[in-house]
């Protein structure tokens, strides 16, 4: 379009002087802008991520509002399943034994297991099934844990040769309820752990000492018991004797431990 | 910014300025007006400068600022003032003391009492001559409101007293 209508806008817009503003502040202001917008996003952004986490923390506690307190828990003379994979990390210990760091993680096949309120003992087998383990872990008394190092595992070992007991002895409070928690000054008993193959025909392993009669448990070829005496300073005046029969009954291996 | 592309920025400013100002006079009627709407423009453009440039369009972006700053400013005055009425163009009596050119006041008069969207399509398309897609460019909106707008703007033009004598407003589509 041309013609008298550009013309007369083009006559219109004509004047003596030029618009020419101040580049230098123009440029000076606009580095402001920039610079303020820049603050005012930063701003924006630090305020929106803030009520973000707090809209976050506040929704995880209205979405998932704490549990009403419970009262303290006393532990109860029932069976403690699995001590051996559990660790208190006291010390950061927990990752320092072979235990830990492979039978747990990579001997997943629990062969056999007693367990009792002070404490259990297990026996693993190794995922290829050339090897076995077994370990005593032992309940904390007093709060304070039982092992060596302040661990709940007491004795870990692999079982060897064929005929091979293990036997261990820990402190223990035995099987009646006692707050394990809190000080137990007449808690002196001992809790004493046994484990090993099952020979070849051997079919009953009977314990038989401190005024107590039990079989050991039998499973794939091994077995674990546990004896518990009250105070062990009423001297050994009843051995404990480990007994073996074969399927017919008849006593093929008998010996004091 | 970094050095050149702030100095390409103050080149433009340099060379463009006067040019968008004047649209911007078509645009409200008031020097002073139209020289504070495009200065705040080109302080906009700043801004983004850099990407603009980098689009290639710098020219065109700076009109579309210069456009929206102007309208915007128009609105916000519009309940204090009537855009047309006495204030609009009020200085060309003192610009044209000698009465030089009549028919600046007869096309100044005529542009004041178009809407502003309408007058925007009409000083884009035959002042700054640009195409019907670039006009929408400027004004944000689709060619074919461009194209209706103008339409508008250029009966009511033909029927102003002043201008119904031009003649290529006769037959003008």
């Amino acid at each position: 379009m041309t013609g008298e209508l550009k013309t007369l806008m083009d006559q219109a817009t004509e004047r003596g002087t030029s618009f020419a503003p101040d580049v230098t502040e123009l440029v000076a202001a606009g580095r402001h802008r920039t610079r303020r917008r820049r603050a005012l996003v930063s701003a924006a952004t630090a305020v929106g991520t803030a009520t973000a986490v707090v809209a976050v923390l506040l929704m995880g506690r209205i979405g998932d509002p704490r549990p009403e307190p419970q009262p303290a828990a006393v532990p109860q003379p029932a069976a403690i399943t699995d001590l051996c994979a559990k660790s208190d990390d006291f010390f950061r210990t927990a990752n320092d034994d072979a235990w830990r760091r492979q039978v747990v993680a990579n001997w997943t096949d629990k062969v056999v297991e007693v367990s009792d309120a002070d404490g259990a003992m297990t026996v693993r087998r190794s995922a290829d099934g050339s090897q076995y383990a077994y370990c005593v872990a032992g309940v904390p008394i007093q709060k304070q844990p039982l092992g060596g190092f302040g661990s709940a595992l007491l004795n870990v070992g692999i079982v060897k040769r064929e005929y091979q007991i293990q036997r261990y002895w820990s402190m223990g409070c035995g099987n009646e309820p006692v707050e394990r928690i809190l000080q137990q000054p007449s808690c002196r008993g001992v809790r004493y752990s046994y484990a090993g193959r099952v020979p070849e025909g051997v079919t009953r392993i009977a314990f038989t000492g401190l005024g107590q009669h039990a079989d050991a448990t039998v499973k794939d070829g091994y077995w674990v018991n546990r004896v518990y005496t009250d105070d062990i300073r009423k001297g050994n005046t009843d051995p404990i004797y480990i007994t073996m029969y074969n399927d017919s009954g008849q006593q093929v291996f008998k010996e004091r431990y | 910014m970094r050095a050149e592309t702030e100095q390409d920025y103050v080149e433009f400013v340099t060379h463009h300025a006067n040019s968008l100002c004047r649209t911007a006079y078509l645009l409200c009627g008031d020097w002073r007006r139209a020289e504070d709407a495009t200065q705040e423009a080109l302080i906009r453009l700043y801004r983004v400068w850099g990407r603009i440039q980098r689009k290639g369009a710098v020219g065109a972006y700076a009109r579309k600022v210069v456009v929206s700053t102007t309208l915007d400013a128009l609105r916000r005055k519009s309940s204090q003032e009537v855009v047309g009425g006495d204030e609009y163009f009020a200085n060309e009596a003192d610009a044209d003391a000698l009465g030089i050119v009549e028919n600046r006041m007869v096309i100044t008069k005529a542009l004041a009492e178009l809407p502003p969207r309408q007058r925007a399509c009409v000083v884009l398309r035959y002042f700054d001559e640009l195409s019907v897609e670039e006009t929408a460019n400027a004004l944000d909106c689709r060619p074919g409101t461009v194209k209706s707008q103008t339409m508008r703007a250029l009966d009511k033009l033909r029927a102003h007293p002043s201008l119904a004598e031009l003649s290529d407003l006769v037959g003008m589509k």
